[in-house]
């Protein structure tokens, strides 16, 4: 098994880890309180970070490898820079931290190459906003099982940098449609209908700008859909100390892969916009639309987000909350019992009425 | 000769006693029979029925019971017990409640019948119901018949109307059938067919206690008449509280599981997206026209009925 490299930011007061503080946006040590800006953590580390051979891949593993990683879920070992454990971890795992001394731990080594992200999105919210999010998206269902909202359960939300592939590029779209504007009044008994047709089409050329799509296969892309959007005025340039207190991962998902769906947002999009500029009409039929793409960027991003999963009658509900935005989304798991009660009660309640009703009425 | 006129006065002694039991007999009413006889020949018209102990009364204010068995149908212990039972109603109800056993209407209707010995007996503009129960031979085709239900006053109207009919379909069922000939006096329950008047009474009284309640009671009531008159309606009741319950409860766990498409329409730039062809090429147009009809019929007053009289008739063959 091969030892991954791995990087940790030192307070340069105390030599205890620093990280990143999502409340202050900036750096902080939690052993002596030090707080420095991104600016100050880049030319502190400016020459360590050179020196680190950010161009040093990760061997291509084998197909075979590949699957191997995939049953056991473990493919590396890391070495911890402060306690010096051993340590193993999966093949996504870009930053993490010891099992041991709880040290942030980044590994560099997946952050190279073809995986060196090339923007980033720090947090912006901090974990009790999440638990505090997550407790008001919780309140007022009642069907939730008991103990579903708990300390203990809130202790389970985690913090993960989510690879992203965002796509920008422009599209043109051109669109043919059968338009009908209709307009009635009425005079006496009678009602008149007066309907006008018209040939329509409209050409349209428009520019997307970094539409996402999650590079992890393990993540329910149509949860991460639900999060956005980001706010793309908070994104900065990639550098590896931002990882430093957070989980992250490096991508699974090639460009190639994502690029279907983008396209098909992208194309559902344009559509949409199009349909609008033909919006003088009461109704469009017949209508054929087609979209053509042309200078198609990709660039690869960690995008931050809150994560909670909770196991329930053995299945998994996850919640995500996007970590900038506040945006939150998630399935719940539903309370067999309390559904039967509540069904019976309303039952109930509404038979009771229809009756006394009925009674009245009938009786 | 002194000793044959003794016989002689003996003998006539002994017929002036005989004849005095006889009368005696015949008179004090001992047999149920003669006393029928007795207020069907109306001999007794100077002595109110209340003197004679045929009327029976119970209660006070507004809650009396009043039980009037001309005929002798109900043995003591039975209108005792009716009385107690009736008392109860009328308490309950909050009416005055009174049943009036007669096979003599006195050259009365029904109506007219009930609703002046209810008036006598209660007081005019009294909250009053009165059962008459008719026990007679005289009606062509059976031997007795009706049941003439009068309530008097607006909080019997209010509580009652509409709930004759069941209430006289119950005591009906209860008088029971003819034992025998419906046409022969029954010596023990003095009634001809022998019905069970007592019976009959009994449920009189458990009516005027189930349609009399109020509050929740009542509602209990309302419920359970309309599963026995109108079971389709019922049926449909629970189909219909079903569904909706099955869409309210459905609508609510949606909300646990909802996944919201996102649009991409959010990444577009607005600010560089430009139309570069319009073209909108009138084809054709026309007109259509719908006439509506105009439907007649407006509304229709519904006259209301006050407070008053109201009688219903029942019949058992």
């Amino acid at each position: 098994m091969d030892v991954v490299q791995t990087v940790t930011y030192q307070c340069p007061n105390c030599n205890a880890a620093l990280e990143y503080d999502n409340k202050l946006g900036g750096f902080r040590c939690f052993y002596c309180d030090s707080t420095f800006t991104d600016n100050e953590i880049r030319s502190i580390f400016a020459s360590r970070d050179e020196t680190v051979d950010l161009e040093t891949e990760e061997p291509e593993l084998t197909e075979e490898q590949m699957t191997t990683e995939g049953f056991t879920g473990q493919s590396a070992l890391y070495s911890c820079p402060n306690c010096g454990a051993n340590v193993i971890c999966d093949t996504l795992t870009s930053s993490t931290r010891c099992h041991f001394c709880h040290t942030p731990v980044i590994l560099s080594g997946r952050l190279s190459g073809e995986y060196k992200p090339d923007l980033i999105i720090p947090f912006a919210t901090t974990r009790e906003q999440a638990e505090g999010k997550f407790k008001e998206f919780t309140k007022g269902k009642f069907l939730l099982p008991s103990g579903f909202v708990t300390e203990a359960q809130l202790q389970n939300i985690s913090a993960l940098y989510v690879p992203y592939w965002l796509k920008s590029g422009q599209t043109s779209g051109h669109l043919t449609a059968e338009g009908r504007t209709i307009h009635s009044w009425t005079r006496g008994n009678t009602t008149y209908t007066h309907t006008k047709i018209y040939h329509v089409e409209r050409d349209a050329d428009m520019v997307f700008v970094r539409v996402p799509y999650d590079g992890s296969r393990r993540i329910d892309d149509s949860l991460m859909e639900s999060i956005e959007p980001f706010d793309y005025g908070g994104v900065k340039p990639f550098a590896m100390s931002y990882l430093s207190g957070c989980a992250a991962e490096k991508y699974d998902v090639t460009k190639e892969e994502a690029t279907p769906r983008l396209d098909e947002r992208i194309g559902k999009a344009a559509e949409e916009e199009i349909r609008r500029m033909a919006a003088v009409y009461t109704t469009l039929t017949n209508v054929h639309c087609s979209i053509n793409y042309q200078n198609q960027q990709y660039v690869y991003a960690l995008l931050p987000v809150w994560f909670l999963n909770y196991n329930y009658k053995g299945k998994d509900y996850e919640f995500a909350m996007n970590g900038q935005t506040g945006t939150m989304f998630g399935e719940l798991p539903v309370s067999p019992m309390k559904k039967f009660f509540f069904g019976a009660g309303v039952f109930l309640a509404i038979f009771i009425v229809a009756m006394l009703l009925g009674g009245l009425f009938f009786g | 000769m002194v000793k044959h006129s003794t016989y002689k006065l003996t003998a006539l002694i002994m017929a002036l006693i005989t004849l005095a039991a006889a009368a005696a007999v015949f008179f004090t009413g001992t047999s149920a029979r003669a006393g029928a006889l007795e207020h069907i020949a109306g001999a007794d018209k100077n002595v109110s029925a209340n003197d004679r102990g045929l009327i029976r009364k119970a209660g006070s204010g507004t809650q009396c019971a009043l039980i009037a068995d001309f005929d002798n149908c109900l043995t003591d212990a039975e209108e005792t017990e009716l009385l107690s039972a009736l008392e109860t109603a009328a308490k309950k109800a909050n009416v005055n409640v009174g049943v009036v056993i007669t096979h003599d209407l006195e050259g009365k209707s029904d109506e007219g019948f009930v609703r002046g010995f209810s008036d006598e007996q209660f007081g005019a503009n009294s909250a009053s119901i009165m059962l008459m129960l008719l026990n007679t031979y005289d009606a062509p085709e059976y031997t007795y018949y009706t049941d003439c239900l009068d309530s008097n006053g607006t909080t019997a109207n209010k509580k009652f109307d509409g709930k004759r009919d069941r209430m006289l379909k119950r005591i009906t069922d209860k008088l029971g059938e003819p034992k025998g000939n419906k046409y022969a006096y029954n010596e023990i329950t003095h009634s001809y067919g022998g019905y069970d008047f007592a019976a009959g009474v009994k449920e009189y009284a458990k009516c005027v206690k189930r349609y009399g309640g109020s509050g929740f009671s009542k509602v209990l009531v309302m419920i359970s008449d309309l599963v026995v008159t109108h079971p389709m309606g019922f049926l449909v009741i629970i189909a219909v509280s079903f569904l909706i319950t099955f869409a309210i409860v459905r609508g609510k766990v949606r909300g646990y599981k909802k996944k919201a498409p996102i649009s991409a329409s959010s990444y577009i730039d607005r600010s560089s997206t430009k139309v570069t062809r319009s073209i909108d090429q009138f084809v054709r147009e026309y007109t259509t026209s719908h006439t509506h009809s105009s439907s007649g019929g407006g509304h229709g007053g519904g006259g209301g009925g006050g407070g008053g009289h109201h009688t219903s008739h029942g019949s058992h063959r």
